[in-house]
């Protein structure tokens, strides 16, 4: 659901303090944010969301850019937001399971039955994904959830291209073998 | 998605689609619902600079809390109200896990499989020891299903050991009753004395009975039943089609959306076979109802009760005292002395298990000239097949998953004629239960 040719208007709209672009920016993208956060395990990925986007709005007079570009900086914030969220939480028991959280209402509302498979299709890529590194892990979701280039995702996180692309590859194959443990035919 | 990866990523990574699609469809879906800044902002509200959502800034925080707290803001947790799944849930989510890979589906059935087997069978005792009282301590700590785990499951082998004896010697003839004691209750005399039979006539006779002289307990003529055995073979009444073919074929996976509308309609089909006596409606109908409500390992915590006691009709104490009582006997004064003693012998009056959802004994009642209703408890069911179905082959699931076949039809009665009021079939001969070789 890009906005393709109304980016560049919407986006000088939002510069331009229209509360309509704002949110049209946040309809367009939030979804695939908070289902970042949602699959890297994130607790209160909706409110992670929220702040993500209210620190991209405040910095839009200092970006310049197509909307893939956009979109790659605000999975940028939104990164450094959950490496903020981690280190937070290592200092700080959680405080409920968020697996529990795949049987909880859905606080606004929506497809009831879509929504529990959506989370339970997270907490198997969460599961899944146990056995990568942070680094392995925020490669393969980044380059997945947010279609980002590895040059775009090596300037998140800010490695090298080949960094990235070596962190790609471990990823991949031990993404592999915990596949292979499971008996998945591969 | 994957036109970035280079091409010694992409080798032999065809599993990376289904991979990278649980992801896409992980992290898709509405718009998360903005914070109240954000609606604020949408609203046409100023952007405000800085750290104004942070708690240390007073004027936000108040102006943030005039409709509730902001989320989060206290770093509070948030309590919320959990509801549970609904049914349409399991059905979606079955039709998701029909596109999940082999081994996953496997695994799935089999966990399905053997929680349901398991489950059965623990309730059942029929478990091996060490396995019953295992599982009977797990499922009793997690599920409101009172499971035997070990010394009392030896109670609950005992009576199931009795009852599959009593069973296996239900002859299939009934002795002749003497012309000179006469019938009583809902059968039928035709032709000549000596030659009664139990037919489907709903012409019922309730002769009057005679006093009945009786010299010496010893040497009383015992009561002839006549011979029913030609019509007690062959049920009137099927079980519908749904019970024996729910899932039709062993090894394979059922599709699970088709199976969770199936199965509440062949309960309904099943009550609404007519003919078909309560008990047999009641346990084709509990064991179907716990199907539907294992066929997520997840709702195991939230298990109805299964109450195998519907499977296990033949209430032996009950429904020996009410054929007597129909056939005039038991009210003569010995049976009642003599029906004692024998049910004393089996330790009966205890009400069978507790606590164990058996009860094969019934609340025995030696008020025998008091019952005058034969209970469907008579109709006698083979309680070792039926059983044997219904907890299926614990040790021989099949190797490529899905589920064992499921057959309740071996729950059927065994034999049932028709003609005898409060049956809604027939009385097997009993001159082979333990008590009547005194004949």
């Amino acid at each position: 659901m890009a906005l393709g040719h109304a980016f560049d208007r919407v986006l000088a709209a939002a510069r331009a303090d229209a509360g309509w672009a704002y949110e049209r920016l946040y309809r367009d993208l939030s979804p695939s944010v908070c289902g970042y956060f949602r699959v890297q395990g994130a607790q209160e990925p909706d409110d992670l969301t929220s702040e993500v986007f209210l620190g991209a709005f405040r910095g839009l007079a200092g970006f310049e850019g197509t909307e893939d570009q956009f979109s790659s900086w605000v999975f940028t914030i939104a990164h450094r937001r959950l490496t903020d969220e981690r280190r937070r939480v290592s200092h700080r028991p959680p405080l409920a399971d968020s697996w529990d959280d795949t049987y909880r209402d859905d606080p606004h509302g929506g497809d009831v039955e879509e929504d529990a498979l959506r989370r339970m299709s997270a907490a198997r890529v969460r599961a899944l994904c146990e056995g990568l590194s942070h680094d392995q892990r925020d490669v393969l979701l980044l380059r997945l959830v947010s279609d980002m280039t590895v040059d775009a995702v090596a300037e998140a996180l800010d490695k090298t291209p080949g960094a990235v692309k070596a962190l790609q590859r471990r990823a991949l194959a031990a993404l592999r073998q915990v596949l292979v443990r499971e008996g998945v035919p591969l | 998605m994957l036109e970035d990866f280079t091409p010694d990523d992409l080798d032999g990574l065809p599993w990376l689609v289904p991979f990278a699609q649980d992801v896409r469809f992980a992290s898709r879906g509405a718009a998360p619902v903005p914070s109240p800044e954000l609606t604020h902002l949408f609203e046409g509200g100023a952007l405000r600079s800085g750290l104004s959502i942070d708690k240390g800034d007073l004027l936000v925080t108040a102006a943030s809390n005039v409709h509730g707290p902001a989320p989060q803001a206290a770093g509070l947790p948030k309590w919320r109200k959990e509801t549970p799944m609904p049914l349409a849930f399991f059905s979606t989510l079955l039709s998701k896990l029909a596109g999940a890979g082999t081994v996953a589906k496997a695994a799935i059935a089999t966990t399905t499989a053997f929680a349901t087997m398991t489950v059965a069978g623990a309730a059942a005792g029929v478990l091996p020891g060490p396995a019953q009282g295992a599982v009977g301590a797990a499922i009793n700590a997690i599920s409101p299903l009172n499971v035997p785990t070990g010394e009392p499951a030896k109670t609950v082998d005992a009576a199931t050991d009795i009852v599959h004896n009593v069973i296996a010697s239900v002859p299939t003839s009934i002795p002749v009753v003497p012309p000179s004691i006469p019938l009583a209750g809902s059968l039928t005399v035709e032709g000549p004395a000596g030659s009664a039979t139990v037919g489907a006539s709903t012409n019922v006779v309730t002769p009057t009975i005679p006093q009945v002289s009786i010299p010496k307990v010893p040497n009383i003529p015992l009561p002839v039943i006549p011979d029913v055995t030609p019509i007690l073979h062959n049920l009137p009444v099927q079980l519908p089609a749904c019970v024996k073919n729910l899932i039709p074929t062993p090894g394979t996976l059922p599709n699970p959306t088709t199976l969770v509308a199936q199965i509440p309609a062949c309960i309904q089909s099943v009550l609404a076979t007519g003919g078909l006596p309560v008990n047999v409606s009641a346990c084709v109908a509990s064991v179907l109802g716990t199907v539907t409500g294992i066929l997520s390992p997840a709702s195991i915590g939230t298990l109805p009760k299964l109450d195998v006691s519907a499977c296990v009709p033949l209430d032996v104490s009950t429904c020996t005292s009410n054929v007597l009582a129909a056939t005039g006997v038991a009210k003569m004064p010995f049976v009642g002395d003599m029906m004692k003693s024998i049910f004393s012998s089996f330790g009966a009056g205890a009400g069978g298990s507790a606590g164990t959802g058996f009860n094969f004994f019934g609340n025995f009642n030696f008020n025998v000239p008091g019952l005058n209703a034969i209970p469907s408890g008579c109709v006698p069911v083979d309680i070792s097949k039926c059983l044997s179905s219904v907890t299926g082959s614990l040790g021989s699931l099949p190797s490529g998953g899905g589920v064992p076949k499921v057959d309740l039809s071996a729950c059927m009665p065994t034999g049932l004629s028709s003609g005898i009021p409060g049956v809604g079939g027939g009385i097997p001969g009993l001159s082979g239960i333990p008590f009547f070789p005194f004949h």
